[in-house]
């Protein structure tokens, strides 16, 4: 069962935007290739004596490569799939250099390049430009093998040469792949669990603040924080001389939070505008606002210090499905997790069947619990549900 | 087979542990093939039939050796021994036999080091290969070149190589400080999430506890039904689903008496006191794995503003972009988590005694929230702040 969306969908577009950091450096790093590549190959060709027209032709291949990454690097600063667009030019074309160099020269020193372009491509980790060079790695080695045989036509004539190199070529090329395969989606954990603690923090700063408000004893600590601001800042005015700037601002704060009306406030305020007061109305104290939830994450933002073992320590992955727990305590914890999500905590509401069972089937919750748990959930969600109201119905009849 | 290809795609799940035992079973195939395939290819080798069968028995201990490490989670050696491994296999093939074919193996021992991601074994493993390769090339020249090469073909050879390590080299750099970078803003989130789930679980104690309801471990309908599902589920998964219902006993009692209380008992068997300890990190009244789960699942379900690209930007600036507001917000802010901090709070893990906002600002970094010149205000004016955040 493939999932279908992210647990918050706002994930996603952080994601995109991790990406969009990373693949800035990792572009650098493969124009740098390119550029060292563009370099040896002159060099090259410069010191056996070939003509300067050739010479002129690759290097300017390699340069043509260059500027495109140049332009696509600065288009993306206003629209980033010029990034995206650029990897899949700068692999293809780089392998199309690649060949055209080894049908140039007629050699087979010239076929380990494809696997250094390769790995310069893989640089990317992207998946679709893995697959793409994949295919083209496939077709250009075949292409040379059928059109171009004097090229493995070897000195040294081994009995098994074709078979064994076909052989070799091709396992070289599934372990490459499936190696920068594996990189990528090491890469894609973190992408995934940055942007799902990002979201989850927002969401907890929200769930917070809601709670906040609901308080019986409203947490303005029995202090006119408005007042000390205003005494605090007019010493700080003084001490530094500069003119009255804070004092209107904060009567202005003082009438908000009265629940003054803005109407009322603007006429008394006449230089103030109607977007002014939206804006010193996130800076309440005692509201739901904009500066409440940076107190929040201000307040909650103190850490111990983090110790390297602890960075790699793989408690931080937060599932059902641990290496180090035996089937049994995986049961117990999906089991437990399904009955609380069912029952509801005080105060939240409690899920419906449907709910349930389309986020764990759907969603990345299918991978936080236990392959073989999941599936039995899966095929008997219906006895489930069953099982569960049999036993609200019989403790209720208890009762 | 299916299933370890379906892990290899969903190896975005697993954790880095994982990842790297993953790493080592994938591997361990290639090494396989590889292996299988030497019985046949070592014929036209050119070795004695005494040497071939001496390495290829050995190579057959070898790989048992890696089997038994891998099984008994013994990864970091198992990661060392199938890397000595390729380096022996690639020895065995390119000194038997002078062909591109063998010369490839240079490029396949590589990658397989480089697979690891590990800065110093590739630097002493692939520096080995590329030493070798670099030998290799040199010394069996013939087998590399064709009929009518052009001059200098070997130095390509060597050149292409050596590129290839040294892209990989670089690639395991560029990951080593990605990855550690990551994991390490990936841990911070993690711990500030975990404050604000010790002051959700506090609140929803509150709630509770207003609502005059038992806690939920204690609630028969609860405690019923997860008797009955896990005994479903262990009915389909399980021989025996007799110990699944002794651990829930057990993971209810230990919610009764305590994690700690139950671990100092001696009429507990050690046994019982190892599940516990495993059981611990579930908890239903403590802000576990299991309480971060059931909160992540309740969160999915809440309304939440539209994205927009500064949605994790907690910066003052965000939210007023004036410097004199930003002064009145940051003196505000200051008073009000000093009485926060003052009065204390049963669910924070401060000590209140040794700590006052002063030290707790300090350990901040404070430029994700305020600028340059609020920071300079605050740390030129720490007296007047003090002496304002006192109550009249």
């Amino acid at each position: 069962m493939k999932k279908t969306y992210f647990v918050f969908n706002e994930t996603q577009y952080y994601r995109e935007q991790l990406e969009f950091k990373h693949l800035k450096g990792q572009n650098t790093l493969v124009s740098f290739t390119i550029f060292f590549m563009m370099i040896l190959t002159a060099l090259y060709m410069f010191l056996t004596d070939y003509a300067l027209v050739p010479v002129i032709g690759f290097a300017l291949g390699y340069l043509v490569i260059l500027i495109f990454n140049f332009a696509a690097s600065s288009y993306a600063r206003e629209y980033s799939y010029f990034m995206k667009f650029n990897k899949y030019i700068t692999s293809i074309t780089l392998f199309t250099i690649t060949v055209a160099m080894i049908i140039y020269f007629k050699s087979p020193s010239f076929i380990p390049l494809l696997f250094v372009v390769y790995a310069i491509c893989s640089i990317y980790k992207d998946i679709k430009v893995l697959l793409v060079i994949t295919v083209y790695f496939l077709f250009s080695i075949l292409m040379l093998i059928l059109n171009y045989q004097n090229i493995f036509a070897f000195q040294n004539n081994f009995v098994i040469k074709d078979l064994a190199i076909a052989f070799f070529v091709f396992l070289f090329l599934l372990i490459l792949l499936s190696s920068s395969f594996i990189i990528v989606k090491e890469k894609t954990f973190f992408y995934n669990n940055i942007s799902y603690a990002k979201e989850k923090e927002f969401r907890n700063l929200d769930l917070l603040m809601e709670f906040k408000m609901k308080e019986k004893t409203n947490i303005s600590h029995n202090r006119d924080y408005y007042q000390d601001t205003e005494d605090l800042l007019e010493e700080f005015r003084k001490k530094i001389d500069i003119p009255n700037i804070f004092t209107e601002k904060i009567e202005i704060l003082k009438k908000l939070e009265k629940g003054i009306e803005k109407k009322i406030i603007l006429d008394e305020h006449s230089n103030f505008t109607k977007l002014d007061l939206e804006r010193l109305g996130n800076l309440l104290v005692n509201k739901n606002s904009k500066l409440r939830r940076l107190i929040l994450k201000v307040r909650h933002s103190q850490l111990d210090k983090i110790k390297t073992r602890e960075i790699f320590s793989a408690t931080h992955f937060q599932s059902f499905n641990k290496q180090s727990d035996n089937l049994e305590t995986k049961i117990l914890c999906f089991v437990v997790y399904y009955a609380t999500l069912k029952k509801g905590l005080p105060g939240m509401k409690s899920l419906s069947n449907k709910e349930l069972y389309d986020t764990f089937i759907n969603s990345d919750f299918y991978y936080f619990i236990d392959p073989k748990v999941i599936k039995v959930y899966q095929k008997n969600a219906d006895v489930f549900n069953q099982i569960v109201d049999e036993v609200m119905a019989e403790v209720k009849n208890n009762d | 087979m299916i299933k370890f290809i379906k892990k290899i795609l969903n190896s975005e799940f697993l954790p880095v542990s994982e990842v790297r035992k993953l790493k080592v079973h994938v591997v361990m195939s290639f090494l396989f093939i590889i292996t299988l395939v030497t019985i046949p290819f070592s014929f036209f080798l050119d070795y004695s039939l005494l040497t071939k069968v001496i390495s290829l028995g050995a190579f057959a201990l070898f790989y048992l050796l890696c089997v038994a490490l891998a099984k008994f989670n013994k990864i970091f050696t198992a990661i060392q021994i199938t890397m000595i491994y390729s380096v022996l296999l690639m020895v065995f093939y390119t000194q038997g036999i002078s062909s591109f074919y063998a010369y490839i193996f240079f490029y396949i021992t590589l990658t397989i080091i480089l697979f690891y991601q590990e800065i110093y074994s590739y630097f002493i493993y692939g520096t080995l290969t590329l030493v070798l390769g670099i030998l290799y090339t040199l010394s069996y020249s013939e087998g590399l070149m064709a009929l009518q090469d052009i001059s200098g073909s070997i130095y390509i050879y060597i050149a292409g190589l050596a590129i290839y390590y040294l892209v990989s080299f670089v690639q395991i750099f560029n990951n080593e400080k990605l990855y550690a970078d990551m994991n390490l803003e990936w841990v911070k989130l993690n711990n500030i999430n975990s404050n604000y789930q010790d002051e959700i679980l506090y609140h929803l104690e509150d709630i509770r506890t207003d609502l005059q309801r038992s806690p939920i471990y204690e609630d028969l309908e609860f405690q019923k039904t997860a008797f009955e599902l896990s005994d479903f589920v262990a009915q389909q998964v399980l021989k025996d689903g007799k110990e699944i219902v002794n651990l829930i006993d057990l993971y209810i009692y230990i919610h009764e008496k305590g994690l700690d209380a139950v671990l100092k008992n001696d009429e507990i068997s050690v046994a019982m006191k190892k599940s516990s300890n495993i059981l611990g990190k579930y908890l239903l009244n403590q802000n576990s794995d299991m309480f971060s789960l059931i909160i992540s699942f309740y969160l999915k379900f809440r309304k939440t503003e539209p994205y927009q690209i500064n949605r994790y930007v907690y910066g003052l600036d965000t939210i007023t972009h004036l410097s004199d507001e930003q002064f009145i917000a940051f003196c505000i802010i200051y008073l009000y988590l000093h009485d926060e901090i003052s009065e204390g709070r049963s669910w924070d893990n401060l000590d209140y005694e040794s700590s006052n906002l002063d030290n707790i600002l300090a350990k901040l970094d404070l430029s994700e929230f305020f600028s340059e010149q609020l920071i300079a205000f605050y740390q030129d004016n720490i007296d007047l702040f003090k002496k304002y955040s006192k109550k009249n």
